[in-house]
């Protein structure tokens, strides 16, 4: 069968399945776009004769491609079926070492798994017995198959690299017997892997939890983030030193210290310590407009909260019966914000209550202002205007509230009109 | 061509189907051409059943017999707030369920709210059956992404009873995603922002070269078109009822009309500034005086009555970003979904947030099913470039002492996925364990919702603390929850299918799968008679017209008594299949109707020529 159009020059035949090598080492090689891009098309592994369709390249270029990427050893073709079996131990135990695979070096196999009638290929049962072990005895980083050095960037790749070979979906309503079981472990544990190395502070303390079991090359490799990060960390602190012992600069860093602060603060919702904080600031630097835009957006919040506590003492004191001092709390709360919901209706209702009606009054109006679907307000603000002796204006709000709520009371309010 | 695969988008007022044709994502028009179907099933006054554009039509004759926005009641357990706020606003009659779910009373009998679904569902299979000229049997449906395990697993019921087979629930916004990324090359964090007719949904994602890892999900399953359409529905009842003394919403057809008449009042103001209300004779009085209603609704009055709702969306959003650990500015493209987003507030309101121009590239009412049929299409393939990385919208955990939630999967964990989580007994020689299942956030237990409850019995004689059961949960791709639990040391294991409590029991579907399947074959052999019958009534209306003609050009020839006879026996017969509704024997008589028809048409001619 060797020639005619099965054989291809310099590669072999178009049934024979090719498959890249592990992205670590393809990654050390200098590969121009094009072949990079051949490689990431072959990292399932393909048939040949597959290649230019699946690549979408031309079919002579592609081939051409395809023997430089082999001349640089970045793919090769992948072992036969019946190769493999041939090199079967007495133990019923296969060495990993097969030509063109180097990457499971001198991993043991599971015969039986590999030999069980599944929906699928050998090279994926392989893949996956050998990431299975590295769930069970190895590190996360042994997992997602990167450097203990590595950044986050390439933390995030491998785990997207990761989880195109074994989401579920991947396997979607395939025969998968026992690898069943085994290919969501392992999608679990890739999730699981990749939520602890994302965060910093998961990444650290589980480095030092697992410190013990990283060989050598990872211990090197964890010394070398742990420097490169002190080190980041060293240069960082070194320039805003340098900064602060510039002339005029102290202040500035001092004011940036403060804003950091104050940030903490506010995010737990502790806005008047915040708001402390930040006068400091502007004391320090009252040119900063930053300073001012964050005391800014911080007064509205502040002038709510401190609305909001006057409001909340009026109402325990009106439950224990000191009228006269809850009154004054609200009294507090709308000077504070004008637009106070809560604080105008209960001054308004309360003075009310007490027929100080011309008291009453304005805070009946705002609250009506603010509450433009409440019908109650409206025939309260009503009643009110008409013991003012306005009656127009009473006639006015009546109807309104008629047509939000329609009550009987508001007929017998708008005779008296 | 393979099996043609399906992507449903099961909408509360719309629904649509689409599929992967060719490698392009296409939208599949309905029997009668319209691209959305509304979600509207119908029991006409004859009996027959009516679903999409011809249920809505005669929504406002038979309001009584017409379901609407089913969606919002699937997978609701009566007693709950959503529900009971809802009944009023029904035009049909609803009851409580043997399983404490929803029914719907429609023709004297009671359905399920996912047989009403199911209704919905069948029409876009016949649908997608007609476009292709093949049978259509497995879909992908979508969900809001904050529906939870008991919505979800109501919808797949309702795909199984439409005899679909049903290959994933996936979410609407991600589901969206998937369009607005297909056949591009992004690397980027989307915002997708879908309002639509009764849920609002929000989804951060990260897409990065296929794969779509959503970050984290948020929104709310009662906020939608429907409640902005309620808002005017008040406006416009109000101000009638203190002028009429009448509540318009006691009467159900003045009620439909007030719906339709706010949506499409809602609709116009997405592009006009003011609109009319004109309903004329929408009651009578007392006195039999016919009362009409008569407005003018403008753009900022509907924002004024809306704004809340509006507001809601963003405040969402904004707890949806936070969790997702982003700012505003590192959301590169914010993608609006679901025909909600149309309306220039709500626009304004995403825009203002963050801070930039949203995409409109995408179609908001098509890009749902669009992108289910895409991921359809990724899943049957051998080698799909495309992955979906999901996450559960809600916690997942247990019930312990003291009344409190147990977390064990929080929420925004990327789907499918498995947790492990050790409980021990809390009083000596205790025998038995009860383990609730809850879906939720809040830290006590009542205020969650509960998916399921299961005993484990037989529990070790010992003391306590020193039992440990350990509780097994699992979340399918599907987002569709399953829960084993077993003791550690015996090794005892129970499990659960936790939607026991308000689902639908197995056996139940099946029944409702057969009755469906039997309506469906019904209907089919209803229509193929139909065809046939009117063809043959026109072939008999045809033969009486030409036999005094043939019987005068046949006058005295030796054939004709026989012929007339034969004639007369052939019509005869086929009046009998017509009354007996044989399609067969009705087809096999229409043959001899035609021969002769031919004779007579034969003789006349000639007769004619002579």
């Amino acid at each position: 069968m060797a020639g005619g159009d099965d054989y291809i020059e310099g590669l072999g035949r178009r049934q024979e399945r090719w498959s890249a090598q592990p992205a670590s080492s393809v990654a050390a090689m200098s590969l121009t776009a094009e072949e990079g891009y051949l490689v990431s098309r072959l990292a399932g592994g393909l048939q040949l004769g597959d290649i230019p369709a699946a690549s979408g390249l031309q079919e002579a270029r592609c081939f051409e491609l395809l023997r430089a990427l082999k001349s640089k050893g970045a793919i090769a073709a992948e072992a036969q079926l019946p190769a493999v079996r041939s090199r079967v131990g007495a133990q019923g135990v296969v060495t990993g070492a097969t030509p063109g695979a180097g990457r499971y070096a001198t991993f043991m196999f599971d015969l039986v798994a590999l030999s069980e009638d599944v929906d699928l290929e050998l090279e994926r049962k392989k893949e996956i017995l050998y990431l299975c072990a590295q769930m069970e005895k190895g590190t996360y980083y042994d997992l997602l198959g990167v450097s203990v050095a590595a950044g986050a960037a390439e933390v995030k790749q491998a785990y997207l690299e990761r989880s195109r070979s074994f989401h579920p979906d991947r396997f979607f309503r395939k025969r998968l017997g026992s690898f069943n079981g085994r290919v969501q472990e392992l999608f679990r544990a890739v999730n699981e892997a990749y939520e602890t190395l994302r965060d910093d502070a998961l990444r650290a303390e589980y480095d030092q939890l697992h410190a013990k079991r990283f060989n050598v090359t990872a211990k090197s490799a964890l010394d070398e983030r742990q420097h490169r990060e002190a080190e980041d960390r060293r240069r960082e602190e070194e320039r805003f030193a340098r900064l602060r012992r510039t002339k005029g600069f102290g202040r500035i860093a001092a004011v940036r210290e403060l804003l950091q602060q104050a940030a903490a603060f506010e995010a737990e919702d502790e806005i008047f310590r915040a708001a402390e904080v930040l006068k400091a600031a502007v004391e320090l630097d009252p040119n900063s407009e930053l300073v001012r835009a964050r005391l800014g957006a911080l007064r509205p919040r502040l002038d709510k909260k401190r609305a909001d506590n006057e409001v909340r003492r009026g109402i325990t004191l009106a439950s224990g019966g000191e009228d006269d001092r809850a009154l004054q709390c609200f009294r507090a709360a709308v000077e504070i914000e004008k637009d106070h919901v809560r604080a105008n209706h209960e001054l308004g209702v309360r003075l009310a209550a007490r027929g100080e009606w011309r008291a009453a009054r304005g805070y009946l109006e705002r609250s009506a202002a603010l509450a433009p679907r409440s019908g109650k307000v409206r025939v309260l603000l009503g009643e009110c205007l008409l013991e003012c002796g306005e009656k127009p204006a009473a006639r006015k709000v009546l109807t309104e509230a008629m047509a939000l709520e329609p009550d009987s009371k508001i007929n017998t309010l708008l005779r008296r009109c | 061509m393979s099996e043609p695969i399906i992507g449903i988008d099961l909408g509360t007022t719309n629904s649509v189907v689409a599929a992967v044709i060719d490698g392009v994502p296409t939208v599949i028009a309905s029997r009668g051409g319209y691209r959305l179907t509304p979600s509207v099933v119908a029991f006409a006054k004859n009996g027959k059943r009516l679903i999409g554009a011809l249920a809505k039509r005669q929504a406002v004759t038979n309001a009584e017999n017409t379901v609407f926005a089913a969606k919002r009641l699937i997978g609701r357990k009566w007693e709950t707030k959503q529900v009971q706020e809802l009944l009023p606003s029904l035009p049909y009659r609803v009851a409580e369920g043997p399983h404490g779910d929803v029914r719907v009373h429609l023709a004297d009998k009671d359905y399920a709210i996912p047989e009403i679904s199911a209704m919905v569902l069948s029409e876009l299979r016949l649908d997608a059956e007609a476009y292709f000229g093949q049978p259509v049997g497995k879909a992908v449906i979508t969900v809001p992404a904050h529906f939870n395990d008991m919505q979800r697993q109501a919808t797949k019921d309702a795909g199984r009873i439409a005899g679909l087979d049903v290959l994933r629930i996936i979410n609407e916004p991600t589901s969206a995603s998937l369009a607005y990324g297909f056949g591009k090359t992004l690397d980027q964090k989307v915002a997708v922002f879908d309002l639509g007719g009764g849920t609002f949904d929000v989804s951060i994602l990260d897409v990065s070269n296929g794969v779509f890892e959503v970050i984290a999900t948020g929104g709310d399953t009662a906020l939608g078109g429907e409640d902005f359409d309620n808002r005017i529905v008040e406006w416009l009842v109000f101000p009638f009822a203190k002028e009429n003394k009448l509540d318009l919403r006691k009467d159900r057809m003045a009620l439909q009309r007030l719906k339709d008449a706010a949506e499409k009042s809602k609709m116009d103001l997405s592009t006009a500034l003011e609109t009319e209300i004109n309903l004329p004779f929408i009651i009578t009085d007392a006195s039999g005086r016919a009362l009409h209603l008569h407005r003018t609704l403008t753009r900022a009055k509907l924002e004024d009555l809306t704004s809340d709702l509006a507001d809601r969306c963003i405040r969402l959003t904004e707890k949806t970003l936070a969790e997702a650990g982003l700012r505003k500015g590192e959301v590169e493209e914010v993608v609006l979904v679901g025909g909600m987003t149309r309306m220039p507030r709500v626009q304004d309101g995403v825009k203002k947030f963050f801070g930039k121009e949203p995409n409109k590239g995408v179609h908001p009412d098509e890009v749902v099913a669009l992108g289910a049929a895409i991921h359809a299409a990724s899943l049957v393939k051998e080698s799909s470039e495309m992955l979906l990385l999901d996450v559960t919208p809600h916690s997942l955990g247990i019930h312990i002492v003291g009344g409190y939630f147990q977390t064990v999967i929080p929420k925004n964990t990327t789907v499918p996925t498995t947790a492990r989580h050790l409980f021990t007994t809390v009083t000596d020689n205790q025998a038995s364990a009860k383990i609730m299942v809850l879906q939720g956030e809040s830290e006590r237990s009542e205020v969650n919702e509960l998916l399921g409850e299961f005993m484990l019995t037989g529990l070790r004689q010992a003391a306590r603390g020193q039992v440990e059961i350990e509780v097994i949960f699992e979340i399918s791709a599907d987002g569709l929850v399953s829960v084993s639990a077993r003791d550690t040391v015996t090794g005892q294991r129970q499990s659960i299918t936790v939607t026991a409590t308000s689902g639908l029991s197995e056996d139940e579907v099946k029944a409702m799968m057969e009755a469906q399947g039997d309506y469906m074959l019904a209907a089919k052999t209803e229509d193929a008679f139909e065809t046939v019958r009117a063809t043959a009534e026109q072939a008999i209306a045809e033969l009486a017209a030409l036999r005094g003609q043939f019987e005068a050009a046949a006058a005295g020839a030796e054939f004709a008594p026989d012929a007339l006879r034969r004639a007369d026996a052939s019509v005869d017969s086929a009046r009998e299949a017509i009354r007996q509704k044989d399609a067969t024997a009705l087809r096999q008589v229409m043959e001899k109707l035609a021969r002769t028809k031919a004779l007579f048409l034969g003789v006349i001619s000639k007769q004619g020529k002579r």
